[in-house]
């Protein structure tokens, strides 16, 4: 399993439209991915899942991914939240 | 192959696709109806031409926007098949979570807790700050 940690970089937070790519990018992968924020982890594949984490900008956030294509999850992922999510 | 009708009194069907499409992008197989903005008072038309374009092999997934309402009510009367799902109240939301699901996990299974989810989307917002500065 992979554990990755993040800086939420959108002034907004993860709202609708990136809380949407995140969880299209994520439905690219087999593996299963799921995003910790404190103690609650919810799985990438719902927007409504994420959006119900209230994730606001400046806020650390894990992500966490186990499965086959683990490592190529894992760096698709790692561009979208160190350089889509800020244009988002 | 999933799709999708979002069927409503006016042009508000118009409105939630737009809206859809700046969240999540150009969406395929989502049809409208936009009920009575012709000035007939019935949709049987425009519900047959959307059913004509699901195949038996397709399923079509119907949002409605009011219980009861004149435009679920011809919808069940003309589309009670097996294939074909009606959720009716929904939300932008609701929406997105049953158009972004994985298509390999069954229609039902979306639906229900794509709705379980998209409830907890309407709270009264003062009350829940007032709740959490406390």
């Amino acid at each position: 399993m992979i554990a990755k940690e993040y800086t939420i970089t959108a002034p907004q937070g993860l709202h609708a439209r990136p809380a949407t790519t995140l969880i299209r990018l994520t439905k690219s992968f087999k593996s299963s991915i799921s995003l910790k924020k404190a103690d609650k982890v919810v799985r990438l594949n719902s927007m409504l899942n994420i959006l119900s984490m209230g994730i606001k900008g400046g806020e650390n956030i894990s992500i966490l991914i186990e499965g086959d294509d683990e490592i190529s999850a894992a760096d698709a992922i790692d561009q979208f939240f160190k350089e889509q999510l800020k244009d988002l | 192959m999933r799709k999708y009708l979002i069927a409503t009194h006016g042009t508000f069907s118009a409105g939630v696709k737009s809206s859809l499409e700046m969240i999540i992008g150009i969406t395929e197989n989502v049809f409208i109806i936009q009920a009575y903005v012709d000035g007939n008072t019935v949709i049987e038309n425009e519900i047959k031409a959307v059913l004509e374009q699901v195949g038996d092999n397709d399923e079509l997934i119907i949002f409605s926007d009011i219980l009861g309402g004149s435009v679920t009510n011809q919808l069940l009367q003309q589309s009670v098949k097996l294939n074909v799902h009606i959720v009716s109240g929904f939300n932008l939301p609701l929406l997105i979570d049953v158009l972004l699901s994985d298509a390999d996990t069954p229609a039902n299974e979306v639906i229900e807790s794509a709705i379980i989810n998209a409830k907890e989307q309407m709270v009264y917002v003062n009350k829940l700050i007032n709740s959490e500065s406390r």
